[in-house]
C-alpha cells in the first residue's frame, strides 16, 4: 500500500466522508496524515444466514454484518454507490441497504424468487432474472417495483449490463441461450446458443464483447455484440470443471473463472481464452469480484464460509478471511 | 392421444424480437433463404401414450420448442406404432422384443423404456439409450453395499435414473416443471422419456439436421448435455447415456452412485460397460 500524499484540504481528505463537515482542526489535522491506499469495501451475501458482510480485504476484517433478509445471494450498486441492493430469495424482494449507514432501509418487489440481477451503470433501473418463469423483470427503484417483464429461455439466471449502457444480456440455464436486450426498448435484438448450463457473463469496458460461463459445458464463450455472434468457445482444461462466476480484468486483458466444487479461479487469456494458470482458492467457490486497481481477486468460497484474497500478480491466494454462512456472492465498492 | 401443449408466448415483446430475428442477423444457424416459417421436426413416440415416460417426453418437446422458437425450429410429438419400423427418429416406452423389432432403416430409435443389457451389448444400430441398463444398476448397488450405504437388508435400496425430491443442480427446477405440468411427482421413466427429448432437440438445433442418421451421429460424437444431474451427460460407444444414478431407501434418496468414497473421481464408466459386447 502507498502513502497518499494529501493537499491537507478537506475537500480531498479520504477521511472526509467519515469526517464530521467541520472546519474542525481535528479534521485538518487527521486529513495531513499521509492515508494508506483504502482498497475497496466489499459486501459478501451469507446465503444460509440472512445477511451481508462488509469487509475490508486490506485490513482482512469483517468490519459489520447487516441483518437483510431470507436467503440473500446476488448483489449490485447503485450508480453512485450510495445503494446496496441484495436479492432476497426467500422473500421474492430486493433489499435496499443505505452504504453510509449499513442498515437495510427497504426493500423491492422483485418477482419470483430472485437470485440474480444487474443495475443499469446510468439509469439506476434493476434487471432481475425470474428463474422459475422463463423472464427477467425490469425494476425501477423510483418507482418501487416492476416496469417491465422480458421473456426469456428456460431457468434464467445471469444478468449483465452493459457499461455503455445499451444492452442487458440474460443467461437462460436450461435452453443454454444467451438474450441479447436493447435498452431502454427491452426488446430481444439476438439470442445466442452457447455451451450447456450458461451461468455469468461479463462485458468488456467498450461494451462490445462478452464473455459467458457454461457450467456444464465446461467452457467460456467470448461474444460479439456488434455482429452479433459467437467467436469462439473454449473448454476449460482439467477435471470436472464447472466455470461458474466470471471476472474481467481488462487492463491485464484476463479472465478470472471461478470452479464451483473445483476449487479453484483459472486465469484465462481474454483474447484467446488460454488457460494462463489454476488458483486453488477454497471450497465451492462462486462469486467473484475484483479491486478498482486490478491487483486483487476476491472470492466467495461457499463452504469455507470465507472469502479468498487473491493477489493476481502473484497467482495465489494471500489471505482467507471468515464472513457468515455460504457466501453466495460479492459486490465491490471502490473507495 | 398424446397431446402436445405447444406453449405459444404471443407478447408484443417476443414478437418483436422473433421479426427482428427473423430480418437477418447473423446467428449460430443460418436461416434458410426466404422462410419465415420454422423447421417443423416431428419425434415418435414408440408405446404407451399414457406411460410416464410418454409424459417426460412431451415436457421435453415443449423445453425444445422454447429453446427451438430462437433458432427456427419447432417439434411435435406424434404417436407412431412400432412396427413396421417407418423412418424418423422416435421415443419409446416398450419392450426388449417390440423394441427390436422396430428397428428399421433410416430409424433412430431413444430406448426409454427397457434396462435389458442385451440391447446395450448387441448395439443394434439406430438404437441409443436414456433409461440406464441392468448392469448399471447392478453396479450401483454393488457400490452402495461396498460403501455400507443406506438401509438395513438386502433389496432395501433401489436405485433409480431419477428421483422426485431432488433439488441439486436444477433437478428443483425440472421437478417443479413437471409436477406444475403433471400434478405428479417427475420418475425415472419420466426423466428418461425427457432426456431423450431434450437430446434430440439439442442435436438438432446445435448439429443443424433432423435426418436421423445426422441426429444419430451428432449424439454419438463429442456431444454432452444437461440432465440436471449436475455433470455433463453423453453417449457411450454402445448407445447408453452415462450418468449418475441415486439409490434410494423408501421414498428417501440416500446417496448417489458412483458413490465418492469409492469412486473418487466420480467416473461414470464405473457404472455398466461402455462397448458393444455382442458375444456375450
Amino acid at each position: 500500500m502507498h502513502a497518499r500524499r494529501c493537499s491537507c484540504h478537506p475537500a480531498s481528505c479520504p477521511q472526509r466522508r467519515y469526517a464530521v463537515r467541520t472546519a474542525s482542526l481535528a479534521v485538518l489535522l487527521m486529513c495531513c496524515q499521509p492515508a494508506p491506499e483504502p482498497g475497496p469495501l466489499l459486501f459478501v451475501s451469507n446465503e444460509a444466514e440472512g445477511t451481508v458482510s462488509v469487509v475490508d480485504p486490506s485490513a482482512g476484517v469483517v468490519t459489520a454484518t447487516i441483518e437483510v433478509g431470507k436467503r440473500p445471494r446476488g448483489l449490485g450498486l447503485s450508480p453512485d454507490g450510495g445503494v446496496l441492493y441484495v436479492a432476497l430469495g426467500g422473500e421474492n424482494a430486493l433489499g435496499v441497504v443505505d452504504v453510509a449507514t449499513l442498515k437495510l432501509t427497504g426493500k423491492l418487489d422483485a418477482g419470483s424468487d430472485p437470485e440474480a440481477f444487474a443495475v443499469h451503470p446510468v439509469s439506476g433501473q434493476i434487471y432481475v432474472s425470474n428463474e422459475d418463469e422463463g423472464t427477467a423483470t425490469v425494476i425501477d427503484p423510483d418507482r418501487g417495483g416492476p416496469v417491465a417483464v422480458i421473456p426469456v429461455g428456460i431457468e434464467p439466471e445471469g444478468v449483465v449490463v452493459s457499461p455503455v449502457g445499451d444492452l442487458v444480456l440474460v443467461t437462460a440455464e436450461a435452453t443454454s441461450t444467451v438474450h441479447v436486450i436493447s435498452v431502454p426498448q427491452h426488446e430481444e435484438v439476438a439470442t445466442l446458443l452457447v455451451g450447456a448450463r450458461p451461468r455469468e457473463a461479463v462485458f468488456s469496458a467498450d461494451g462490445k464483447t462478452a464473455y459467458v460461463t457454461s457450467e456444464i459445458g465446461g467452457e467460456v464463450a467470448q461474444l460479439d455484440l456488434a455482429a452479433h455472434r459467437i467467436v469462439k468457445r473454449v473448454k476449460i482444461a482439467g477435471d470436472a470443471v464447472k466455470p461458474k462466476g466470471i471476472a474481467l480484468l481488462a487492463d491485464r486483458g484476463e479472465l478470472f473463472v471461478t470452479t464451483g466444487r473445483g476449487n479453484s479461479v483459472v486465469v484465462l487469456d481474454a483474447a484467446s481464452l488460454e488457460t494462463l494458470a489454476t488458483i486453488p482458492v477454497g471450497r465451492r467457490v462462486w462469486g467473484i469480484g475484483a479491486s478498482p486497481d486490478e491487483r486483487f481477486v476476491y472470492t466467495a468460497d461457499g463452504i469455507d464460509d470465507a472469502i479468498s484474497v487473491v493477489d493476481v500478480r502473484a497467482r495465489r491466494v494471500v489471505r482467507q478471511i471468515p464472513v457468515g454462512k455460504r457466501p453466495w456472492g460479492i459486490a465491490v465498492l471502490p473507495r | 392421444m398424446l397431446n402436445v401443449l405447444m406453449e405459444t408466448r404471443t407478447t408484443r415483446v417476443r414478437a418483436a424480437g422473433i421479426a427482428r430475428w427473423l430480418g437477418g442477423l447473423c446467428l449460430l444457424f443460418a436461416l434458410r433463404a426466404g422462410a419465415a416459417e420454422p423447421e417443423a421436426t416431428a419425434i415418435g413416440f414408440l408405446g404407451d401414450s399414457a406411460s410416464a415416460a410418454a409424459r417426460g417426453a412431451e415436457l421435453g418437446i415443449a423445453e425444445a420448442n422454447v429453446q427451438g422458437r430462437y433458432f427456427g425450429r419447432v417439434f411435435t410429438l406424434v404417436p407412431v406404432a412400432p412396427t413396421p419400423p417407418t423412418r424418423g427418429v422416435a421415443i419409446a416406452a416398450l419392450d426388449e422384443a417390440t423394441l427390436r423389432a422396430a428397428q428399421g432403416e433410416g430409424r433412430l430409435v431413444i430406448n426409454a423404456g427397457d434396462p435389458a443389457d442385451a440391447l446395450r451389448d448387441d448395439c443394434p444400430g439406430g438404437l441409443l439409450h436414456t433409461l440406464p441398463s441392468a448392469r448399471m444398476i447392478a453396479d450401483a448397488s454393488r457400490q452402495a453395499a461396498r460403501a455400507g450405504v443406506g438401509a438395513a437388508g438386502p433389496g432395501a435400496l433401489r436405485v433409480e435414473a431419477w428421483h422426485p425430491s431432488l433439488e441439486r443442480f436444477a433437478a428443483r427446477d425440472l421437478n417443479n416443471r413437471y409436477r406444475a405440468r403433471f400434478g405428479e411427482g417427475m420418475d425415472s421413466q419420466a426423466w428418461a422419456g425427457w432426456a431423450a427429448a431434450r437430446a434430440i432437440g439439442e442435436a438438432v438445433i446445435r448439429g443443424g439436421s433432423a435426418e436421423p442418421a445426422a441426429i444419430g451421429r451428432y449424439l454419438r460424437d463429442d456431444f454432452s448435455f444437461d440432465g440436471q444431474k449436475g455433470v455433463a451427460l453423453s453417449f457411450r460407444p454402445n448407445g447408453q447415456l452415462r450418468q449418475p444414478l441415486y439409490l434410494v431407501a423408501g421414498d428417501e434418496v440416500v446417496a448417489e452412485a458412483p458413490v465418492l468414497d469409492l469412486v473418487p473421481d466420480r467416473d461414470l464408466d464405473t457404472l455398466g460397460r461402455v462397448e458393444c459386447d455382442p458375444a456375450s
